[in-house]
């Protein structure tokens, strides 16, 4: 729950990095997202699939690190569990964001990075915020710009 | 060579539609009165009224048979109307024959699109109609046509309009009921008269109007008002407006005929304004609003293609200034489009009715359909998928999860089973909950066949319930053991997940044992399903609509006929064109699968083209969806992949549009344009 300056974000892990959304921006956590992969898709792209009545696009953080490999989405990561898919809505678009292993809650309060001089996300991609925590640091994704960055293709 | 003539034959779809319709308007009817044992008023006259217009469309259409049989049935309804056919004791064995009859209808409207379609021999259903009439008329008696008695005669001969109305049997004191319905036509009617007369203290009056039905007088230009008056009265089963049979004959007061309420008639407000239903609304072919909404979603592509070039070369101000009104409006033409296909799921209920009825009689059982939400509307395609799932789960309810009477009774259960199907639409989604209140689903019995069939892929303490109860959607799984004509082979519930993955959607199974099961159907809200050919190409499956796909040949077949242009490139001479010869896989960068191509030759609506594949797989309807807007507007044009379908197992295959597909492969020069394909 929202209080003051504090909030809860679904995060999911990165490389060397916790990547974030807003819990408002989230639709739906899937584990049994069957995605297809399409030929001349950017590599950002690992397929889309069918998700309530709509056709989704389906993405990866970057093409080598974040994301789990393309060839065992929909399947199961090494340790033997379902590839979650976090289906989001940016306000312009509805699509899918791949992750490795299950994501999390953590809580973030007035703990914002203002001084970022390198950017932590990969290409395309677009920050709104970074925290840190205890244990972590958080960068909350900027899904709006992020979705329309990653459709200019 | 086809049973029917030209002229039949272009009226044929219209008579299907019209036919179907009233035997769907027949079945509600009849579903109803025989949950309620009683076929009266209304019912009798609109039953009437569709054997009427079945044996006339029939004759129209040179099925005499059928139009024999609709007459049979519409003489049987004349006589029930008028309270002097057979008394209708036995209910039962009318609907039966009613139902049959409907069947029957149905079954012959099935074949009349055959190439060889022939009537098929009404004997059967026309003896089964004549031993129900003789049987009913050995205890009663037919009525016939009535002769006018003389005091008839003359009270018809007096000036003014006529209404003769019937009570339904078995209403008692007629007269009093006369007297009532004359009270109020009084302040409509200051001079009406009736015969008999002096209802309020005729000891006759009862049995004769109970006889003859009570004739009314009214003045002249008052009879449309005082119909509508009377026709909602208490037990009135029929207010019909007498008409001349001979206008010329009037003044002699001779011969009246009935005019039904709800028929046409001279002067009556129903035949010179006709029902609200038919003024109001057209029925239209749905492949017609296929092509519509198809052509409102092109143009809306387009218009968002234009609008990209137009803001790429910076004419932002044109683009801001006409496409954005012109994209208002197209989004306006395609919810219009969408909206005129939205049906309420109403419309399958009566059918659902039918399939419960069949089955309970099959299995003695008892139990009520229950509908809730039912104005919901989605697309008229969905609508349809749903009919064809629910029936599926209706059947199954009944048969593996309502208990029998008995059962129930010891169970303490009411002994009449209940299915209930509650519709609601959330978003752009629509979802039926479609629930039994059955012995409900043995998770163990259903671990141990899952076992058995070795269906778990992974440690069995990890599945869910939810999981478990989804193996009921495999195919061939089944816990019932003895196979009949409803289940036990284990493809009902398999048939309802294909027909929501097909439809887009998917399904949820939820049971408690001893409390019931509810299956829950998620469904898109509006679709377009397009009819098309699959094929595969380099590890990859594709669509084209059918329409596009010429034929297809082995390779081998037209090897000869491939040659290599000036350009290097291949192309094909067949019936005198020279056309461009596609490996699909090769477009695509794909690793073709096969050395052994087919070659599926394509016609877009302006380029022609061979395009190579490893497998054409058939043809199929497939759901058919627009590419998710991320992948971006020149995703399109740079691919020739127009969208995307949605195949039986939930599966997608991207869609091609033969047009766009070979521009994107072979782009047309302004040269080539002009060239007329020459190669070397």
């Amino acid at each position: 729950m929202e209080n003051g300056n504090s909030k809860e974000l679904l995060c999911f892990a990165g490389k060397g990095v916790t990547y974030a959304v807003e819990f408002s921006e989230v639709i739906e956590i899937c584990t049994h997202i069957k995605a297809e992969k399409i030929p001349c898709l950017p590599e950002y792209f690992c397929g889309i699939c069918h998700y309530k009545g709509n056709i989704i696009s389906i993405v990866a953080m970057d093409k080598s690190g974040a994301v789990p490999a393309k060839d065992t989405l929909g399947g199961q990561d090494k340790g033997g569990h379902d590839n979650v898919v976090i289906v989001v809505d940016s306000g312009q678009y509805q699509f899918g964001i791949s992750i490795q292993g299950e994501p999390w809650i953590s809580t973030v309060d007035g703990n914002k990075i203002e001084d970022i001089r390198e950017s932590l996300v990969p290409d395309k991609w677009k920050e709104k915020a970074v925290y840190r925590t205890e244990s972590e640091v958080i960068c909350q994704l900027d899904l709006a710009k992020s979705s329309e960055a990653l459709a200019s293709q | 060579m086809s049973y029917f003539d030209e002229d039949s034959q272009a009226m044929l779809d219209v008579f299907l539609l019209e036919t179907g319709q009233l035997l769907e308007k027949l079945e509600e009817i009849l579903i109803e009165a025989e949950k309620n044992n009683s076929l009266e008023g209304e019912d009798i006259n609109t039953i009437f009224r569709i054997m009427h217009t079945v044996k006339s469309s029939a004759a129209m259409m040179g099925l005499d048979s059928l139009s024999d049989v609709a007459h049979r049935l519409e003489d049987l309804f004349s006589e029930l109307r008028d309270g002097s056919g057979p008394p209708g004791g036995n209910k039962r064995q009318l609907f039966e024959v009613l139902f049959e009859v409907a069947d029957f209808i149905r079954d012959e409207m099935g074949r009349m699109r055959d190439e060889n379609y022939e009537p098929s021999n009404m004997d059967r259903i026309q003896e089964r109609i004549a031993d129900y009439l003789t049987e009913e008329n050995s205890g009663g008696g037919s009525g016939g046509e009535q002769e006018e008695t003389p005091e008839e005669r003359a009270f018809l001969s007096r000036e003014g309009d006529f209404l003769h109305i019937r009570f339904e049997p078995g209403c008692r004191m007629e007269n009093i009921r006369a007297f009532m319905l004359m009270r109020r036509l009084k302040s409509i009617c200051p001079e009406v008269e009736t015969l008999p007369a002096r209802l309020e203290n005729n000891p006759e009056a009862a049995e004769q109007i109970k006889q003859r039905g009570l004739l009314i007088r009214v003045e002249p230009g008052k009879a449309k008002a005082a119909q509508e008056a009377l026709c909602g009265g208490a037990f009135v089963l029929s207010c019909e407006k007498l008409t001349p049979e001979w206008p010329e004959q009037k003044e002699q007061g001779q011969q009246y005929k009935d005019v039904p309420s709800g028929e046409a008639a001279e002067g009556d407000s129903r035949a010179s304004s006709p029902p609200f239903q038919e003024s109001e609304f057209v029925d239209v072919r749905v492949d017609r609003l296929d092509e519509l909404q198809y052509l409102s979603g092109e143009l809306l592509v387009m218009m968002s293609s234009f609008s990209n070039e137009l803001q790429l070369k910076g004419q932002e101000e044109l683009e801001e200034k006409y496409c954005r009104p012109v994209r208002q409006y197209l989004d306006e033409l395609g919810n219009t489009v969408l909206n005129m296909r939205m049906v309420p799921i109403s419309r399958i209920l009566p059918k659902l009715r039918r399939v419960l009825r069949d089955i309970c009689r099959d299995q003695q059982k008892e139990v009520e359909l229950e509908a809730a939400g039912q104005d919901t509307e989605a697309d008229k395609n969905i609508v349809d998928q749903l009919y064809e799932a629910a029936m599926h789960i209706v059947r199954n309810s009944v048969d593996h999860g309502i208990e029998p009477p008995g059962e129930r009774r010891r169970l303490g259960k009411p002994e009449k089973g209940t299915v209930q199907l509650a519709a609601q639409s959330r978003g752009d989604e629509l979802v039926v909950r479609i629930s039994d209140d059955g012995r409900g689903m043995d998770i163990e019995s259903l671990r141990e066949r899952a076992r058995e069939k070795h269906l778990f892929t992974r440690p069995e303490e990890e599945y869910t319930e939810e999981e478990i109860l989804d193996f009921c959607t495999v195919p061939g799984f089944t816990t019932n053991d003895e196979v009949n004509k409803y289940s036990g082979r284990g493809v009902g519930m398999d048939i309802v997940k294909k027909l929501a993955l097909r439809a887009g959607g998917h399904l949820k199974i939820e049971s408690a044992k001893g409390k019931g099961t509810s299956v829950i159907i998620y469904l898109p809200l509006t679709h377009t399903i397009v009819e098309n050919i699959l094929f595969k190409s380099g590890g990859h499956l594709f669509s084209m609509p059918f329409y596009q796909a010429e034929r297809f040949f082995e390779y081998g077949e037209i090897s000869q006929n491939i040659h290599t242009d000036h350009q290097g490139a291949k192309v094909l001479v067949y019936e005198d064109k020279v056309v461009p010869v596609i490996d699909v896989a090769k477009v695509y960068g794909l690793e073709a699968e096969s050395t052994e191509k087919v070659v599926l030759y394509v016609k877009g609506s302006k380029r022609e083209a061979c395009l190579l594949a490893d497998e054409v797989l058939g043809r199929e309807k497939l759901l058919q969806k627009l590419l998710p807007k991320m992948l971006g507007a020149k995703f399109r044009s740079r691919t020739g992949m127009n969208g995307c379908c949605v195949m039986g197992d939930g599966g997608i295959c991207m869609a091609l549009d033969a047009d766009s597909f070979i521009q994107c492969a072979v782009p047309e020069t302004a040269d080539e344009e002009e060239s007329d394909g020459k190669w070397e």
